[in-house]
């Protein structure tokens, strides 16, 4: 019964970021859960999730990790960009400052990944087009400028959220097909899974061997 | 530490007595050179040995060695005469020749190993004759387990007083032989293994940990290994900060991090960008008295593995900003509390936190990018306990042997349990669940979601 949802033959890790408030951790819930939760409590530090989805027919388990956006949980949430094959780059269009700082969560995600991250840039609550603070065509013209993907989406209604996880994913998978992404490489943030779970062996080796490092 | 150079016409020798080895009687030569002092065993026929070279090749007359004899030469009244003797030949000769020093009366005498400047002539031959062979095989050096290297700490004073030039005799001295082989091959080591000691050097009266020493000489180091030193006699990293990517420190005196990362720093908590480790990714501090993680560690910015087994920390602390952290390892210590650790830790996939004081597994819940975790013989009674770290989805090994708790009945159905589907996934106790266990816990889950699928009605029933 269990196999089922283990069947999968890629693991891709993404971490979600950008300012607190712009709605990270309801995108992360409304993927996962398909559910909108209003009264999301404030992340501290760092948040998990997964979800199981099929990209050109493979079965491929995202880990995602929420971050938490506010400064002093910034040097604690740094660590989590290594080994992410995805960022979710995530603003607020009703306020004006969140989208500012883009540039900001920008360099971070550039100096913190490795090259062949996918960095997809989410203008979220586009529900609220009353209280649009930032227009759609200034934040498309600085995602081709900085060679982002880019959607504007909605936690609440769910509009283009699962399509901003997918399309990551397929950019992803685009990367092994093309090898520009190495798999074997520690940091690449995609791990080649077997079909049959057989990794436990390999892993009591690193153990036992304490010497090597098992990074 | 001797010099010869400088204190010349202070240098006295002693044969104060005489000390019988298996069948032989060996001579007691006192060497004191300006307050140090060492002793040199020599028994009548090295003294021949020596006396015949010394008037071949340098003029010696050959009438003022004490004649051999034969019989008799056993009796307690003889040897002390032929004690004084052998003084006074060993003080006539070295008045004699102390200008030249011939190589066969340094070696007779020890100064080769005893004092800086025949020592450093020693190393340099040394270096000129096998420094290709070193740096063309790995870069790395065990001065220690060569002969004449005994003792790197001791050297490296040498090498340093050199370079300090505060020998004034040496610019003298210094045509008698080339130290360039030897700061050659420490310019281009790529590995250096030093090895102090406290207690006193060979047949001396010299203490390896005072004399101080640095490290500027070498200019490409990758791997160091610090093993009995006492760091406040290093006096300057040279450039080790830029070029060290493992550091290997182990029974020191050291109660704080800053005393080896700050050594040649007076203001150890003034943390300047110029003071980072810039190339470190492996520091190994195992076996010191440390009694914390002080703020110094957040000048190794590019740290991966952090390793502080043995020591004295109750906290962890001050790695928040280590974001390349992800193996760390604080083997027996003194810790108890671990509140929080995702705000202490980042993407940490690698944990060993065995035999501490662990009470709760509560702050492990949010480490989500766990991979390996021991926290075997430590404090850990209660099985629900194991919750808090059944939720984390990259878990693979999981040791907890040595825990009151392993001692609960169906203790490893009970563990894995906790992990739901990816139960067989975990390797507890570097061992993987059998298809027996995996089948049990299947059960006990069927049973769990059953109570879970009844419990919301039995909720409803009481609120009516
Ligand atoms: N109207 C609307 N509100 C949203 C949306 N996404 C999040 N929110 C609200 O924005 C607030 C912050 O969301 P949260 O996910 O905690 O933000 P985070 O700090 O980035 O994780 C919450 O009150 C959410 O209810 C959205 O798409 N539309
Ligand atoms: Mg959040």
């Amino acid at each position: 019964m269990s196999a089922g949802p283990y069947n999968y033959s890629y693991i891709f890790k993404y971490i979600i970021i950008g300012d607190m408030g712009v709605g990270k951790s309801c995108l992360l819930h409304q993927f996962t859960e398909k559910k909108f939760m209003a009264d999301c409590p404030h992340t501290i530090g760092v948040e998990f999730g997964t979800r199981i989805i099929e990209v050109s027919g493979q079965k491929i388990k995202l880990q995602i990790w929420d971050t938490a956006g506010q400064e002093r949980f910034r040097a604690v949430t740094r660590s989590y960009y290594r080994g992410a094959a995805g960022a979710l780059m995530v603003y607020d269009i009703t306020r004006r400052s969140t989208y500012n700082h883009l540039s900001s969560w920008l360099t971070d995600t550039r100096n913190l990944t490795n090259p062949s991250t996918v960095i997809f840039l989410i203008g979220n609550k586009c529900d609220l087009d009353a209280q649009r603070d930032v227009t759609y065509e200034e934040a498309s013209k600085f995602a081709e400028e900085n060679g982002l993907m880019f959607v504007e989406a909605s936690a609440k209604t769910g509009d283009n959220v699962e399509e901003a996880f997918l399309e990551t994913a397929k950019k992803i998978y685009q990367s092994i097909q093309d090898g520009r992404l190495d798999l074997n490489a520690a940091e690449s943030g995609v791990q080649h899974k077997p079909s049959q779970p057989g990794r436990n062996n390999l892993s009591n080796d690193q153990q036992g061997n304490k010497d090597n490092c098992a990074c | 530490m001797a010099c010869f150079w400088f204190y010349q016409n202070e240098i006295k020798l002693e044969i104060p007595s005489s000390e019988d080895i298996g069948n032989v009687t060996f001579y007691k030569i006192q060497v004191h050179v300006s307050g140090i002092e060492w002793v040199v065993l020599h028994r009548y026929s090295e003294f021949y040995d020596l006396h015949y070279h010394l008037v071949l090749d340098h003029g010696v007359s050959k009438d003022i060695l004490p004649s051999k004899k034969v019989i008799r030469n056993k009796c307690p009244e003889f040897i002390e005469r032929r004690r004084k003797a052998l003084e006074e030949y060993i003080q006539k000769i070295f008045v004699f020749l102390k200008q030249t020093m011939p190589k066969i009366l340094v070696d007779f005498l020890c100064f080769n190993v005893y004092d800086s400047f025949f020592l450093l002539q020693d190393l340099s031959s040394r270096c000129f004759l096998e420094a290709d062979i070193v740096l063309s095989t790995n870069k790395s050096y065990y001065f220690s387990t060569l002969e004449v290297f005994n003792s790197k700490a001791f050297q490296l004073h040498a090498i340093s007083q050199f370079l300090k030039k505060t020998q004034p005799l040496l610019n003298n001295a210094e045509s008698r032989f080339d130290m360039s082989p030897v700061l050659d091959l420490c310019s281009q080591l790529n590995v250096l293994r030093v090895q102090g000691s406290s207690g006193t050097y060979l047949k001396s009266n010299i203490i390896l940990n005072k004399l101080s020493f640095e490290l500027s000489a070498f200019k490409n180091l990758n791997i160091l290994y610090i093993n009995n030193v006492l760091f406040d006699i290093i006096f300057s990293l040279g450039n080790i900060r830029d070029t060290l990517l493992e550091l290997h420190v182990a029974n020191t005196n050291t109660t704080k991090v800053c005393q080896i990362l700050q050594c040649d720093v007076i203001h150890k908590y003034n943390l300047e960008s110029s003071q980072k480790w810039t190339a470190l990714e492996v520091l190994d501090l195992s076996n010191n008295n440390l009694t914390e993680i002080d703020t110094t560690i957040t000048l190794v910015p590019n740290l991966k593995k952090l390793i502080l087994n043995d020591n004295k920390i109750s906290t962890i602390s001050n790695l928040s900003s280590l974001s390349n952290l992800s193996y760390l390892s604080l083997s027996n210590n003194l810790i108890t509390i671990c509140n929080d650790l995702h705000l202490k830790l980042g993407n940490i996939l690698t944990l060993n936190l065995s035999q501490n004081n662990i009470v709760t597994c509560k702050g492990f819940s949010k480490l989500y990018s766990l991979e390996n975790l021991d926290l075997s013989s430590n404090k850990i009674t209660e099985i629900d306990e194991i919750k808090h770290i059944g939720g984390l989805p990259c878990l693979e090994n999981f040791i907890l042997t040595g825990n009151s708790v392993a001692a609960t009945v169906d203790y490893r159905i009970k563990v894995l349990e906790f992990f739901k589907e990816r139960a067989k996934f975990i390797c507890l106790d570097n061992e993987k669940p059998s298809q027996a266990e995996l089948d049990k816990v299947s059960v006990l889950q069927a049973l769990s979601i059953i109570k879970e699928g009844k419990t919301p009605k039995l909720t409803v029933n009481t609120a009516n």
